[in-house]
């Protein structure tokens, strides 16, 4: 008894909870409302609010400010020391609306200094073997190289001692009281520093920007110097002051000014640096300026300023005696400097729009005969083809310095690798590598010279924005120059990556994994699909010339951008900056299904079927409706008829006027409906390319929109007069899609690389 | 054809070589094709940093990518992968046949391959290729077997890896 009673009462709570269980169920079957997840909801969370200053249109604002520092430099260089003094004046105009208590001033170099907590910040792990006696030596004998600033004084304008706070590589200055709106303030600072030998920096994977290579050979060094001043951060109302330390990765933030820089080396250098060059009658010779006279008339070719033969004297002289060279630059962020015996320095003019601008190449003799044949003329068609895209360049010239294993920009002036064997001989490889590096870092000069974005924060609003307009660069000096970065093609094995390895390009730079990927090639793949697939090159090429052109000598963020690309185009977006710039998410679209149908004036099994549902009478509508039918409710599609086969139909178009029917299409009997789904998260146009059985071709392009509402799949239909054999999406690569496999229809199976390889070694 | 031992494949890719900071990483590909019994590797490398490790590793000064390139360099790559990449399948260490290479702009692909191989339930891959040149050389192996995908890492830190499946 008892156990019966137990059996029923569980029977009974077994139903009970399944009953139970079934209320939960259909309870839940109601999901819970949401926010708007729509894949094209505007950016409103993500982008910061606008004002006066950055304006909803994405241009600056009525009220928009900014500061500026203007510098007074004295530089020497002691080559015996391998020490940078210098000595200077600096006058900060607080333009915007507030007070400020204090200054921040930049110290980069203290990135190499002993204590530098970018080498605290680094993990160690031991290693199974070391490679030599030398490295052993170098990782655990050497004392730190003894690098960073060494202050000797920060004075105010009447030589008062500043009270001033170092934080690694900043410093504060603590003003007695507070600089007000519209005021400027003056002061001084005097330092040294040990000037690196960046090649062995390099080979200890630091991630040198300046120093100097030794040429054991002849004795001499080629120094390239930059971050070799105090400098101010800057101040605005988006970050207040740039207070982000200089970690090593993430490059720099700066205010524009103009400089006065006076520099002094063995008097046996060929200099050069940012700016113009006050007295070059003292230090060139007589022949040399005259050369350099020629050179600033002659648009078709360069011009040896200072030649090899010079150059090689030279590098035997090693004198005492000093040169002072002196350089004015106006508008400037930054100053770079490039100084050696073993200069060559060639120049051509460059007429950009009217005005007559200098390419210049600074280069030893070990960089021939390539360098004096490409250096130059690639920075030539660099100015030309970006001031194309953005504005007409500002500066006077442009200078290429050769430097092993360097690709680093500066304002007028950047570093560039690319070293032909010994005996001048070079490969493609080198060539292209140093056309490549050129064009980069002398377009720098458009972003983020002079549409100054902050490199600390957003790597890509210059490297990615730089990339993209390199890629136009290079195709205008050599038609058949291989694209390595920037194609939408060239990203779809970074975005396959695992996910735990990709970070978005909305990413401050200094803790993205892959960076190079995440921060030139994404953006800059992002852009060219922007103008080449999304928006077209009219609209795209007004809306970034706005961008540029808005921006100029001010500093962008990347919402002005956003907005600017859309303002100046009337195109919503906000898709595709939250796809691509905010989200980690890749393309991957296919042709899931491809139904063919017929016409006919029989009743289909389906119409059949849906008569019955609704109670109607098909007979009842003979010779008044078409019925498609799908290939598998026919037998043989050989004996389906054609639309002109029904009475019905040719005696309704026999009704029809003359004109009426001379304005309709060529019949069509052929009915497809193409299911595309979209594995990937992305939203991008949907690119369709229809192949008819006479070969033709027929290329469909939808926009991004047509996922607004189906974003996991959609349908389209196509009438043809032909027999569509096939169907492809993306069929020339262009929307970075990570899995074409599922691209065709009839599905192709297709080969891998590997196997391609194998088969081509045995033809 | 060259018989090595397996390794792991790195392709090594330097993404950043335009800018200041240039990036290592190399990716390598093993996919198994059951129907025919092989384990395709493809290495995928950026010359410059395989033919700098290459030279600092055998004391030469050979250069890569020449039209009429030598035999020597073949041979050098092969015994440089043979110390540097293993590739252990069930628990087994497998040798790897070389194929061949391929130079693509200023990238090359290497191509190994592995015979008679009818399942796989477990693989340990160790690749620390470059890493001596390049301290922070990142190689990324990508696994396509048994119809799972799986992308890990090797650094100098750790520089295999193993999956069970």
């Amino acid at each position: 008894m008892k156990k019966l009673s137990s059996l029923l009462l569980s029977f009974l709570l077994i139903s009970s909870f399944s009953y139970s269980q079934n209320q939960e169920a259909q309870k839940e079957q109601r999901k819970p409302g949401h926010v708007d997840i729509s894949k094209f909801r505007q950016l409103k969370q993500e982008l910061p609010t606008p004002n006066s200053q950055h304006t909803a249109s994405g241009a600056p604002g009525s009220e928009y400010s900014q500061q500026q520092v203007d510098y007074v430099m004295n530089i020497t260089i002691d080559e015996q020391e391998q020490k940078l003094y210098g000595d200077e004046v600096i006058t900060y105009h607080n333009n915007s609306k507030d007070n400020l208590e204090y200054l921040w001033v930049q110290l980069d170099q203290n990135v190499r200094a002993p204590d530098s907590k970018t080498q605290d910040a680094q993990q160690t792990a031991m290693r199974g073997a070391m490679r030599s006696a030398q490295s052993f030596t170098s990782t655990y004998l050497k004392e730190p190289f003894a690098g960073g600033f060494y202050l000797e004084y920060v004075k105010d304008a009447n030589d008062k001692d500043l009270s001033y706070t170092v934080n690694s590589t900043m410093m504060r200055i603590n003003l007695d009281k507070p600089l007000a709106s519209g005021e400027k303030y003056v002061f001084k600072i005097k330092w040294w520093y040990l000037i690196n030998d960046y090649i062995k920096e390099k080979e200890n994977g630091g991630v040198a920007r300046s120093g100097y290579e030794h040429f054991p050979k002849d004795g001499n060094n080629l120094y390239v110097i930059a971050q070799f001043f105090p400098r101010l951060a800057v101040y605005d109302n988006v970050e207040g002051w740039q207070n982000m330390q200089f970690w090593g990765r993430s490059e720099f933030a700066l205010e524009f000014g103009n400089y006065e820089v006076n520099i002094t080396v063995p008097a046996d250098h060929i200099l050069n640096a940012t700016g113009k060059l006050l007295n070059p009658k003292e230090v060139l010779t007589k022949e040399q300026y005259s050369r350099l006279q020629i050179a600033k008339k002659t648009y078709d070719k360069p011009v040896v300023i200072v030649n090899q033969s010079e150059a090689e004297a030279a590098e035997k002289g090693h004198t005492t005696k000093t040169k002072t060279w002196k350089f004015y630059a106006e508008k400037v962020r930054d100053i770079g400097i490039a100084t050696s015996r073993k200069f060559i320095w060639d120049g051509m003019a460059v007429n950009i729009n009217g005005n007559t601008v200098m390419a210049y190449s600074l280069y030893p003799k070990e960089g021939n005969p390539l360098w004096e044949e490409h250096s130059t003329r690639a920075v030539a068609t660099t100015l030309k083809v970006y001031s194309k895209y953005t504005f007409d360049y500002p500066y006077h010239k442009a200078i290429s310095v050769h430097a092993r294993r360097q690709g680093m920009e500066y304002p007028q002036i950047c570093w560039n690798y690319g070293r032909p064997n010994e005996d001048g001989t070079y490969s493609d490889r080198v060539k292209y590598g140093m056309l490549g590096v050129i064009i980069h870092e002398v377009g720098h000069n458009f972003f983020p010279m002079i549409v100054n974005s902050d490199e600390r924060q957003w790597t890509w609003m210059d490297e990615g924005i730089n990339s993209f307009v390199q890629i136009m660069a290079q195709l205008e000096y050599d038609p058949n120059f291989n694209i390595r970065r920037g194609l939408p093609k060239g990203i779809v094995r970074y975005m396959s990556m695992d996910q735990d390895r990709l970070s978005p390009i909305m990413t401050q730079g200094d803790h993205v994994y892959n960076f190079g990927s995440n921060a030139y090639a994404k953006p800059a793949a992002g852009l060219y699909m922007l103008r080449n697939t999304i928006m077209g090159p009219e609209l795209f090429d007004y809306a970034f010339r706005t961008y540029s052109k808005r921006w100029m000598f001010k500093h962008p963020t990347p919402a002005d951008f956003f907005r600017s690309m859309e303002d100046a185009s009337a195109m919503d977006l906000d898709w595709f900056w939250r796809g691509w710039f905010y989200t980690t998410d890749y393309n991957d679209v296919g042709v899931k299904e491809v139904k063919k149908y017929y016409v006919t004036d029989q009743p289909t099994k389906t119409a059949k079927a849906q008569a019955e549902r609704y109670g109607m009478d098909l007979d009842s509508y003979k010779e008044q409706l078409i019925y498609f039918a799908s290939e598998d409710e026919i037998d043989d599609p050989k004996n389906m008829k054609k639309i002109k086969d029904l009475n019905f139909f040719n005696d309704f178009i026999n009704s029809l006027y003359a004109k009426e029917k001379n304005n309709l299409k060529e019949e069509h009997n052929y009915f497809y409906e193409v299911t595309f789904d979209k594995p990937g998260g992305l939203v991008l146009p949907l690119i369709v390319e229809l192949t008819y059985e006479d070969g033709k071709k027929e290329r469909k392009i939808y926009p991004a929109e047509i996922w607004n509402k189906h974003d996991e799949e959609v349908k389209k239909v196509y009438d043809t007069a032909k027999e569509i054999i096939n169907i492809v999406v993306d069929p020339d690569e262009e929307t970075a899609d990570i899995d074409t496999t599922n691209n065709s229809w009839p599905k192709k199976t297709e080969e891998n690389q590997f196997e391609k390889f194998k088969k081509q070694l045995k033809n | 054809m060259n018989k090595i031992k397996i390794g792991f494949i790195i392709l090594l890719i330097p993404l950043l070589a335009f800018v200041s900071h240039k990036y290592y990483i190399s990716s390598t590909k093993i996919e198994f094709k059951k129907e025919s019994e092989t384990v395709q590797i493809t290495m995928h490398f950026f010359i410059d940093d395989l033919q700098e490790t290459i030279n600092s590793t055998y004391n030469k000064n050979i250069e890569l990518a020449l039209p009429n390139e030598s035999k020597l360099i073949d041979s050098l790559i092969i015994n440089y992968i043979s110390k540097k990449f293993e590739v252990d399948l069930n628990g087994i260490n497998k040798d790897y046949l070389y194929i061949g290479k391929e130079y693509q702009i200023d990238e090359i692909y290497l191509y190994l391959e592995i015979k008679n191989i009818d399942s796989i339930n477990s693989i340990e891959v160790k690749n620390n290729m470059l890493m001596e040149t390049f301290p922070d050389q990142q190689n990324i192996i990508q696994l396509y077997i048994n119809n799972i995908k799986k992308t890990f890492l090797l650094t100098r830190q750790k520089d295999n890896d193993l999956f069970n499946f």
